[in-house]
């Protein structure tokens, strides 16, 4: 179970370096506005990082403050 | 005024009308014949004009066509025939009329060209919308049904009020740009604000939606929220706060979603985060974002909902609408799994569906005008919707765990079928917008959304996402817990303010009776004994001073209401 939810994070980030890798040698931002646009990886970077960054606090702040027991109706 | 005997209202209204009177088919009929009429009208309408006519001495104009009204009219329409169709199944005879009433007066509020005009259908989206909720027919709806009407009374009411002062102040009355440089414009803008459900304006939406049935969410989730983006492009493009306000909405819905374990409730937060897109382009105010704004609208009715009819389907199929109750429906489900993606990716903006080539040209406007922060909230965002639906929303409802979950009656023909309608729609857009949406949209803005580093970055977000979501997927597994919204901290309050008041009322009424009493009392005793005369005449002359004092203030209000 272990290994197989390793090789799933491992298919994924090793798509994602490809990804990467094809923007910074085919398809480099068309109009840069801001400088990090320039930046390779970003979007993936935003993907990655936010996701993390918007569950955890959101699950902390669910458990501490918003979430109650669900009550039938 | 051919054109008005044209107006696309008409069907809609007729039909709503005549429901309660015909049998079950013809109720059936109806409803797949009136959004069909319209369209026809539609087409047959010129593409420009102001239709008006002169009553109570006001110009109105419930006839206004332009860009900018046909493609949300047109939306707006279509989306009817896909509903109702859905809704084939749908028995009630009040439903029914209800959601064509709700229909009607979405196209009504797109094609009003008078502020009045606009107040009048915006009223007939709250009372429509209001029977929709209560034919949920459960004790949750009759209740979500009066905090949703409370809401929208009181917006519609501030809203009337700054349209009443404008008018006072010398304006014609028509349903055009609106400068916020005085406290009425303003009153109109929170109006607005409340039908758009930006927070903390928003929590009828999130408390209804979900408590209607199958159905009446369906019809619901498209039209208040799109007519109230209409209203706010047309009349405060450029409101620097509106940027703000719909950045803060697209990161507000989305963290509720990841919260979320009943699934149209989910989807329901969904709706405030991507109406945060559109109200956002509002604010932008470039013409690129405006038709951002537009094209996402668009989009949106469709995706948004496809995604509420999958979501009805599983409920409809299985009886059940939370998370921790689904799971491992991939196998019995299957076409309710694909027709679910597809609009988990359109929502996600993924390329080739409609979401990509509408998300992205706001995304891109934000860019443009110089809006850092607003792009990279609107860019997290859409990782936050992708998460929460495509991979959150399918992977504990279809795969997961298994928690006893089985299909106990099959999926009506007629709800699969506007399932595959609308999915149609989200790809047709998305592969060929330039001969689709995009010939609709009202402003001269060229955007290229098929450009390799679009697609590359659009496919590393979502990927991201997805090892993100892989990585944390621990911690997303559902709970059964309700999320406290904003509406927890004023319910409490509000019912003792409304004891409290009543109870001043009574105590008021008894005070009055009393004094009235004790008038009464004295006058007979005035006309019985002469010896209380005095006592008579002291009370009277107070009387009189109280009225005097409370004239002259009456007076003192007329006279600066009557400043130059």
């Amino acid at each position: 179970m272990r290994a197989q939810s390793d090789r799933v994070a491992g298919i994924l980030a090793a798509s994602l370096v490809l990804l990467v890798v094809v923007e910074a040698l085919l398809a480099s931002h068309h109009d840069p506005v801001f400088p990090w646009h320039r930046l390779p990886g970003y979007s993936a970077l935003i993907g990655v990082i936010a996701c993390i960054a918007l569950v955890l606090p959101a699950k902390a702040l669910g458990k501490r403050f918003l979430q109650r027991q669900e009550r039938d109706d | 005024m051919t054109s008005l005997a044209l107006h696309p209202v008409l069907p809609f209204a007729l039909a709503a009308a005549l429901t309660p009177a015909l049998g079950r088919n013809g109720r059936r009929l109806v409803s797949l014949l009136a959004p069909a009429v319209s369209l026809a009208f539609w087409m047959a309408l010129p593409s420009e004009g102001r239709f008006s006519f002169e009553l109570f001495g006001h110009a109105w104009a419930p006839l206004r066509l332009d860009a900018l009204a046909r493609v949300f009219s047109l939306a707006f329409i279509v989306y009817a025939g896909l509903a109702g169709i859905y809704a084939w199944a749908e028995e009630g005879a009040g439903a029914k009329a209800a959601s064509l009433g709700l229909a009607g007066a979405g196209v009504g509020v797109v094609l009003a060209g008078d502020l009045l005009s606009l107040f009048l259908f915006w009223e007939c989206l709250t009372v429509a919308s209001l029977f929709l909720i209560w034919h949920g027919n459960t004790r949750s709806s009759w209740a979500a049904g009066f905090h949703y009407l409370m809401f929208h009374l009181a917006g519609a009411t501030v809203m009337l009020i700054g349209i009443l002062l404008l008018l006072a102040d010398g304006g014609d009355g028509a349903f055009t740009l609106i400068q916020v440089d005085r406290p009425a414009a303003w009153l109109v803008l929170i109006g607005m604000m409340v039908n758009a459900a930006v927070p903390p304006l928003h929590p009828w939406l999130s408390d209804a939606y979900p408590r209607a049935s199958i159905f009446g969410t369906v019809f619901l989730s498209a039209y208040t929220t799109k007519a109230a983006v209409y209203a706010l492009s047309r009349a405060f493009p450029g409101v620097e706060l509106l940027a703000w306000a719909g950045a803060a909405m697209a990161l507000f819905g989305v963290t509720y979603a990841v919260l979320e374990n009943d699934i149209r409730r989910l989807l329901a937060y969904h709706i405030i985060s991507q109406v945060g897109y559109m109200v956002a382009g509002v604010g932008l105010g470039t013409p690129l974002a405006l038709n951002g704004t537009t094209a996402h609208a668009f989009s949106h009715i469709f995706y948004k909902g496809l995604l509420m009819m999958s979501a009805g389907a599983v409920i409809h199929a299985t009886g059940r609408g939370k998370l921790t109750d689904l799971g491992r429906l991939a196998g019995p489900l299957r076409w309710t799994l694909i027709l679910m993606t597809i609009g988990a990716l359109s929502i996600a903006g993924a390329p080739l569906f409609n979401g990509f080539v509408s998300k992205s040209m706001i995304v891109s406007a934000s860019a443009y005008a110089d809006r850092p922060l607003v792009e990279l909230m609107l860019l997290v965002a859409a990782m936050g919707t992708f998460l929460s639906i495509g991979l959150k929303l399918q992977y504990f409802a279809f795969f997961g765990d298994d928690n006893g979950a089985r299909p106990i009656r099959p999926v009506p023909r007629s709800m699969y079928a506007a399932m595959w309608l609308a999915a149609a729609v989200c790809i047709g857009t998305g592969i060929l917008p330039g001969r689709t949406l995009y010939r609709l949209l009202p402003f001269a803005a060229e955007y290229q959304p098929f450009t390799p580093d679009h697609f590359v970055q659009a496919l590393q977000l979502l990927l991201g996402t997805t090892l993100g979501f892989w990585i944390v997927r621990g911690k997303l597994v559902p709970k059964p817990t309700v999320t406290l919204d904003v509406d927890s901290f004023y319910r409490g309050p509000v019912v003792r303010l409304v004891y409290g008041a009543s109870d001043l009322l009574v105590k008021g009424g008894e005070f009055v009776h009393a004094s009235v009493e004790g008038l009464s009392q004295a006058v007979r005793e005035e006309l019985s004994d002469r010896r209380t005369g005095r006592r008579t005449l002291t009370l009277a002359i107070q009387t009189t001073i109280v009225f005097a004092v409370l004239g002259a203030i009456a007076g003192l209000a007329y006279l600066l209401q009557c400043r130059p």
